[in-house]
């Protein structure tokens, strides 16, 4: 008898939509004051969008799940008594999950913000609270498609890949692989070493792992 | 030679005396010049007060000279007085004219605003006691179409209220902080023309908008202001039941994007100007459509900073003028090109 006639077949991989997408994100906003960009985004459709008021802790289960994470400058980061209040936040969350993107924003006029504070520099983007609701958006929009859509998922695979063992892989071929951990639910460093047939996948599992965090 | 020059109100100016007991000491003097005990150096000192237009100046040396030397160098030193009062009669005056656009501008947008709001929910309304919340709801429930425009004209002069900051802050920062992100062009314009697009439409202007997929990379809050004002002055100067006509052409490096427009006409002597500060074209005097408003001067301003170019074409298309209200309008583009996102 064939046994494989019996196993389950799964559905390939296919492409996430923006709305999909949005629904799967988790956007953390850091503020101790209310921000309507919270609601605004929930109302476009990013329904895991949340925000607390400081954090207890770098393990606080909210900041654990977040894949975004958007951090005033000013009033957070006391309860952790960080020296420069949002700042020194930003350069915890970024030295504890270097993998999840962190938005700095600021009341303060962009020009005049503390521009080579490390906070600024560890952060991936700066924004103004008084920025336009849509450039919250087209940051939070781009970060999520760069950890949750299939096509950037590859694409962050191949210049890894290139970067780290001077290979240029097909995005059929790496589409295959990533097939092959889907089916098997293993996406274990070890399980992608063998799959995709390198050493060291240290760095292609913190973006395999990031994009399986969420159901496909 | 010390000295230090103060306002009329008492205010240091500049001075390169560090001692403050010295100061206080010379601060008392009232004579041009006088030899007193300086028993901080424990000698003898000259020292000498003059008025200017705006300041006063005090000078000491322990210098051992005669009056008549001191004078002199009094004289000479007088001359940085001098300076500094007209120095800053032009800073102020430089500041002022600055301010009094800026000032001038919020004032009416806030105006327009809070008109607006009263128009659709009156001052009174709430005069019974009732719950101002369902007053509004109600309000709003009996006059959708009304609310509708409320809320786009508040919308509209909010944005315009936003732009004047923007470039106020921009332009009166030694170093602007520019944030270059890829951007949707056709995204951009829609969002900009949003606050817009009441005032088109109630001047029965079709706008066709051609579809395009292109990224720019630009700042957005810049271009955005840009936009803002390029569809404000469009709105102003479009003729009524026309089509403005947005359209993009993609080539290596740039995206260019045409507004194609009948519009007033610019005369073709006025066409080199249109992107110099304070510059009205003769109809538009004429029409009475001339404002303090940011104009094509910062506009272009705007669009360089973001290493973007902007051109205005008049009457690109060389067919005759056609007259609106006993006003001529000609087909007009204004054409701007912006990097492209690699």
């Amino acid at each position: 008898m064939n046994i494989k006639f019996w196993k389950k077949k799964h559905e390939p991989l296919r492409e996430r939509s923006i709305e999909e997408i949005r629904g799967l994100c988790k956007i953390l906003f850091i503020d101790d004051k209310i921000f309507p960009v919270v609601e605004i985004l929930k109302t476009e459709g990013w329904s895991k969008t949340s925000r607390v008021k400081d954090v207890d802790s770098l393990e606080q289960m909210e900041v654990k799940e977040a894949h975004i994470l958007i951090v005033d400058i000013q009033g957070v980061g006391k309860k952790l008594k960080f020296k420069d209040e949002g700042l020194g936040l930003i350069i915890a969350l970024k030295e504890k999950y270097p993998d999840k993107k962190v938005i700095v924003y600021s009341a303060e006029d962009q020009g005049k913000i503390q521009a080579f504070h490390p906070g600024i520099d560890a952060a991936d983007k700066r924004l103004s609270k008084h920025a336009d609701p849509y450039q919250f958006t087209v940051a939070v929009e781009g970060y999520a498609r760069e950890a949750f859509s299939l096509s950037e998922c590859v694409k962050r695979i191949q210049r890894q890949i290139s970067k780290e063992f001077g290979l240029n892989t097909e995005t059929e071929k790496i589409i295959a692989n990533m097939n092959r951990l889907y089916a098997k639910k293993d996406y274990s460093p070890d399980n992608i070493s063998k799959v995709f047939n390198i050493q060291n996948a240290a760095s292609l599992s913190n973006i395999i792992q990031l994009y399986f965090t969420v159901p496909s | 030679m010390h000295f230090l020059i103060q306002n009329l109100q008492g205010q240091t100016i500049l001075t390169n005396i560090d001692n403050e007991s010295i100061i206080k000491e010379l601060l008392l003097c009232n004579s041009d010049c006088e030899r007193v005990f300086c028993k901080h150096s424990n000698s003898y000192r000259r020292q000498g007060h003059i008025t200017l237009n705006a300041h006063k100046m005090f000078v000491y040396t322990t210098v051992d000279m005669t009056n008549k030397i001191f004078k002199y160098h009094l004289n000479g030193v007088k001359i940085i007085g001098e300076l500094v009062d007209a120095n800053v009669s032009d800073v102020k005056e430089i500041e002022s004219q600055k301010t009094r656009r800026l000032k001038h501008n919020l004032i009416n947008h806030n105006t327009n605003i809070l008109l607006e709001l009263y128009k659709l929910v009156p001052q009174d309304a709430f005069r019974n006691g009732n719950n101002h919340v369902e007053t509004i709801e109600n309000i709003i429930k009996n006059n959708g179409r009304k609310a509708a425009f409320t809320y786009l004209k508040v919308l509209k002069s909010s944005n315009l209220m936003k732009a004047e900051f923007e470039v106020y802050e921009m332009f009166n920062t030694e170093t602007p902080y520019l944030d270059f992100t890829e951007h949707l062009i056709h995204k951009v314009i829609i969002l900009t023309l949003n606050p817009f697009w009441l005032d088109l439409v109630q001047e029965k202007v079709n706008i066709i908008i051609q579809s395009s997929y292109e990224k720019v990379n630009i700042d957005y809050k810049s271009v955005s202001v840009a936009l803002s004002h390029l569809f404000d002055n469009a709105a102003k100067y479009v003729m009524p039941h026309s089509e403005l006509n947005i359209w993009f052409e993609s080539s290596n490096e740039f995206v260019s994007i045409y507004f194609d427009m009948t519009s007033l006409k610019v005369e073709p002597d006025e066409v080199e100007q249109i992107f110099n500060e304070s510059n009205s074209g003769k109809w538009a005097i004429l029409a009475d459509l001339n404002g303090d408003g940011i104009g094509m001067f910062f506009i272009s301003k705007l669009i360089n900073l973001n290493l973007g170019e902007i051109s205005f074409v008049n009457n690109y298309d060389l067919k005759d003028s056609v007259n609106y209200n006993g006003l001529p309008y000609e087909n007009n583009r204004i054409v701007i090109k912006l990097k492209k996102s690699t």
